[in-house]
């Protein structure tokens, strides 16, 4: 009877659809919608940069949609080989990656570059997810069990730090220490683990290179040297802190439009947002990205399995993470690293990772009832 | 295995809870980064609000500053000596300029630039932020500019413009005094406080009363505010302001006067000082030879410029104010004065007059082969006898001497404002010792007495001394600009004292036998004065024998011939000095060129007035 099943299927669809957490669907689509409107901006339209990024959203959409409807075991049964396939991306790329600004992180797929130490960052949670889903609770401050997640975490890390991509490898770090921290790795390591970073900095310092050494220096003096490294962030908190409480008026921020802020596009997009949104729009911002957090923390108090209350707790926190960084940066709270502000910002990967991401997360909302 | 599960669901009933726990912690972090972030927002968007929206505005807006119009130079009767005129020039702008030598190639063909400034182009035009212009040094013909404009399609970034420049009317009869402009160097960046020297195309006063006021004259630039986007592209215009041109200055010079004693001086190495002998305002200052300061505007090219610094006569010296010279017997009248003031003569004090007289072996000359005979006063400085001013100064000694001497300022600037002016020297023991280590010779006290030696005194210098004795002996600040408010104070000598010297002058000039007498006027207005030539060189024997030829000598051994004189000699208003270097007696070349400038004074001016 291939018509039932055919018609059976089409039903198992739409009740797929109706039961798919429109909340955060309707959330991230928003951030989509803010993201083209803000590229637009930023260039009043002389570039079709918006259109581009608008495209790309459209793509990634698709992608979170088809992931989302994708058995959340098959992530659960493919996440080592999806952890070695990215791992094997980075080698790869040692070689035939080409260079933006010095380092090389792009792979070269023709229509799309792709940057594996993004995907890298959703390889270290799944494949943590996978491997603490799987040690009992006891075991879990084993010294065998520290010692595989260690070499877990540090391989990719190491290889994204040597490309060199600082903002990256922290966010890859801090992703895998959140995946440590919320499946109860004592904190006595964390604590342990901090002062050591502490006490190592000279010598990590010492091995920066050159320009990450310049941010550093410039954050804490950040009025040195206003046209060299920290232009940036001087341009940056100009266009922040001249947008006011209202902001200058859609289509009226003259900081980013007249290229002051570089980067304006990517990292540094914020500070268009908030030139031209003000306050009031800033702070509707962050709730937007708070909401999206709170929704899928949500999802992973719902879920039935550990698997992806694991991967939706540690994925909510590297999305927390990015923004922290990237918001932390532009308002001069941290030093420069590059990191994008999710969506927001143009650019290829970072976008894709995520958006498969947040489809993983709808996706353990879709088989939550489904034993791992 | 035992360390791992063998079913799934296995220890779910902890590892929840476990999970559940550090999330809670994990959301209290995550609030606390958000409510900071909204902190942060909050610092900068509302307290700092205004400091941000300043820096912004400041980003956005650049002005482009456009310099004023200089301000007008006009002499005493309101004739402009400096003025400016439109100039036609073409300026490229960078960034817009798509191929720098295509574009100069192509501009070489319409205005025949040389060699020279083409490499200089090249080199500064690299140098130059984006979209700042760069003015081409070369001034262009009306055909000149038509072509440029009608051809600027195939001319990418090359911009057209009129520019008013600074244009002197008689760039050499006022080179010395009223300078010349040029564009700022970094020595005058470095030297300003404000950015006034940074607006485009500023010309800025490099010497002369063109830099002395330069402030006055250079007016205030105006503007023009463009929104601005980072890499400095103009992208419209928010604002324009009109600058306002430099005040007018007149200054105190006659252009008639300073034009006739350009010529008059013509090819001697010499200048000449006018002035008003009560208000102190200088009628003409004149050296020569001289320069063309309208070349020096545009910047002057190299091998002219050489030229003019290898000139034996030294064309760029200020020499009214900066050339030294032994003032010779023009400083006859102070000795004499000196000698008064002191008591150690009085006006029918007489001496004889052998020719030469001989003091330890050495022997000091009168000027007059055979001698004058015996002297008084009035003969000794109407016929400028040398031997009769060694005995007074011998009678008087240098210190007493000198002390006169400084009375009228020499051995200090006159001017003051003028950077090169030079300030002579007046020597007495305590000098010599001081400077040189050696005692003083009684030998250095007789010729001070005739003005040689170690005595040393500017043109200006000498005209303000005989200045002061035409008004009777009142101090008088010369100057160049008409100051109503100068105030004539007394010098603390005898107006007696100072009216036999003033009677002996006018017999100098006025009486058979004075040593201007060749140069006097038959008018009505009569003037009169002192000659003076000093020896630039310690004359040998042969020298003495070929005394009625100068020419003789090398140029730079030849004496110095100067004047100084005043007129009317009844109530007198006008002194005069004039040096001309190396050109021989005081009597034959000074005194002449004084004269026809009296003459014009006193029949154009005087009568006239």
């Amino acid at each position: 009877m291939p018509d039932t099943i055919k018609i059976s299927k089409v039903f198992l669809l739409v009740e797929k659809f109706q039961k798919l957490d429109r909340a955060l669907i309707n959330m991230v689509l928003l951030l989509g919608f803010i993201s083209v409107l803000c590229l637009y901006s930023i260039d009043k339209g002389q570039t079709n940069l918006w259109l581009r990024h608008l495209l790309r959203f459209s793509f990634a959409f698709l992608i979170l949609i088809s992931v989302a409807f994708t058995d959340l075991r098959f992530w659960f049964r493919y996440a080592y080989h999806f952890y070695f396939f990215v791992l094997f991306l980075l080698i790869v790329i040692k070689f035939v990656g080409f260079s933006a600004k010095g380092a090389a992180r792009w792979l070269d797929f023709g229509f799309f570059h792709i940057q594996p130490s993004e995907l890298a960052k959703l390889a270290i949670i799944l494949v943590l997810a996978k491997f603490y889903n799987l040690v009992k609770v006891e075991n879990i401050n084993k010294l065998f069990s520290l010692l595989v997640s260690g070499i877990l975490i540090l391989i990719p890390f190491l290889l994204v730090l040597r490309q060199p991509d600082l903002g990256t490898a922290v966010l890859i770090l801090g992703a895998a220490l959140g995946t440590l921290w919320i499946v109860g790795v004592d904190r006595k390591f964390f604590i342990s683990g901090f002062v050591i970073v502490i006490i190592s900095f000279p010598f990590i310092f010492a091995t920066m290179k050159p320009y990450q050494k310049q941010r550093v220096v410039n954050f804490f003096n950040t009025e040195r040297d206003p046209l060299g490294a920290n232009y940036q962030v001087i341009q940056a908190k100009i266009g922040i802190g001249s947008g006011g409480i209202f902001g200058k008026g859609y289509l009226k921020g003259s900081q980013s439009s007249l290229d002051f802020v570089p980067e304006n596009h990517t990292d540094f997009v914020f500070s268009h947002f908030a030139e031209e949104f003000g306050l009031v729009g800033s702070l509707l911002l962050l709730w937007l990205f708070f909401s999206i957090i709170k929704r899928v923390t949500l999802i992973g108090d719902q879920s039935k399995n550990n698997f992806s209350k694991i991967f939706c707790y540690s994925f909510a926190f590297n999305f927390f993470l990015y923004i922290a960084i990237n918001l932390g940066m532009v308002t001069g709270l941290l030093p420069v690293v590059g990191v994008p502000l999710p969506i927001l910002s143009y650019g290829g990967t970072a976008m894709l990772t995520n958006m498969i991401g947040f489809g993983i997360v709808l996706s353990s909302k879709l088989y939550t009832e489904d034993f791992i | 295995m035992k360390f791992f599960k063998h079913r799934p669901t296995e220890g779910h009933h902890t590892k929840p809870s476990v999970i559940n726990r550090r999330k809670a912690i994990l959301t209290t972090a995550k609030y606390t980064f958000f409510g900071l972030i909204g902190l942060r927002l909050l610092w900068l968007q509302v307290f700092q609000r205004n400091k941000y929206s300043i820096l912004s505005d400041r980003n956005r807006f650049k002005e482009w500053k456009i310099a004023a119009e200089r301000g007008l130079i006009l002499d005493r009767f309101n004739n402009k000596i400096a003025e400016n005129r439109q100039l036609y020039r073409i300026a490229l702008i960078k960034g817009d300029v798509t191929d720098l030598d295509f574009v100069l190639v192509t501009l070489n063909k319409f205005l025949r630039l040389d060699h020279d400034l083409i490499e200089k182009t090249k080199t500064d035009f690299i140098k130059l932020r984006k979209f700042q212009p760069y003015v081409i040094n070369k001034n262009l013909s009306w055909g000149e500019f038509s072509k440029i404009n009608s051809n600027l399609f195939i001319l990418n970034g090359v911009q057209p413009f009129i520019s008013m420049e600074r244009h002197y009317n008689y760039p050499h009869q006022f080179a010395h005094i009223l300078g010349y402009v040029g564009s700022p160097n970094e020595n005058d960046l470095q030297n300003q406080q404000d950015d006034l020297f940074r607006t485009p195309g500023i010309k800025i006063g490099k010497l002369g009363i063109e830099k002395i006021l330069n402030r006055e004259l250079i007016g205030t630039p105006g503007f023009t505010r463009f929104e601005v986007n980072a890499a400095g592209r103009a992208i419209r215009t928010v604002e324009f302001v009109d600058g306002v041109s430099g005040k007018p200055l007149k200054i105190s010079l006659d252009l008639e006067l300073q034009k006739l004693a350009y010529e008059k001086l013509g090819r001697y190495a010499a200048s000449a000082v006018a002035m008003d002998v009560k208000t102190g305002e200088l009628l003409a200052c004149v050296s020569t030879p001289s320069f063309d300061t309208n070349k020096f505007a545009f910047g002057i090219t190299q091998p002219e410029f050489n030229e003019l610094l290898k000139n034996e006569r030294k064309p760029l010296i200020n020499k009214f104010l900066s050339a030294q010279y032994s003032p010779g017997s023009t400083i006859k009248p102070i000795i004499a004065l000196a000698a008064l003031e002191n008591k150690i003569i009085d006006q029918d004090y007489t001496h004889f007059c052998p020719g030469k007289i001989e003091l330890y072996g050495q022997e000091f000359y009168c000027w007059k082969d055979g001698g004058h005979g015996r002297v008084n006063l009035k003969d000794a400085i109407k016929k400028s006898c040398d031997v009769y001013f060694y005995e007074v100064a011998r009678l008087l000694g240098v210190d007493r001497m000198a002390e006169v001497i400084r009375k009228f300022d020499f051995g200090q600037v006159v001017l003051k404002d003028f950077d090169e002016e030079k300030k002579g020297l007046v020597p007495d023991t305590k000098w010599k010792k001081n400077v040189l280590g050696k005692p003083w010779l009684l030998g250095e006290t007789l010729i001070s007495g005739i003005g040689q030696g170690y005595v040393l005194a500017t043109p200006i210098q000498i005209c303000k001394s005989i200045a002061q004795f035409a008004n009777g002996g009142f101090i008088v600040e010369p100057t160049f600009y008409t100051d109503p408010k100068s105030k004539l104070k007394r010098m603390d000598f005898d107006s007696d004292n100072i009216k036999i010297i003033n009677e002996a002058l006018i017999a100098a000039t006025n009486e058979q036998g004075g040593t201007s007498y060749g140069s006097r006027l038959t008018g009505n207005l009569k003037f009169c004065g002192k000659t003076g030539t000093s020896q630039v060189t310690k004359l040998t024997m042969k020298d003495r024998e070929d005394n009625a030829n100068p020419n003789a000598r090398p140029y730079i051994y030849r004496d110095h011939a100067l004047f100084a004189g005043f007129a009317p000699i009844e109530n007198p208003k006008y002194a005069i000095a004039v040096v001309a270097e190396h050109s021989g007696a005081g009597s034959r070349v000074a005194a002449p060129i004084a004269s026809s400038m009296f003459d014009f004074l006193l029949k154009k001016r005087l009568q006239n007035a």
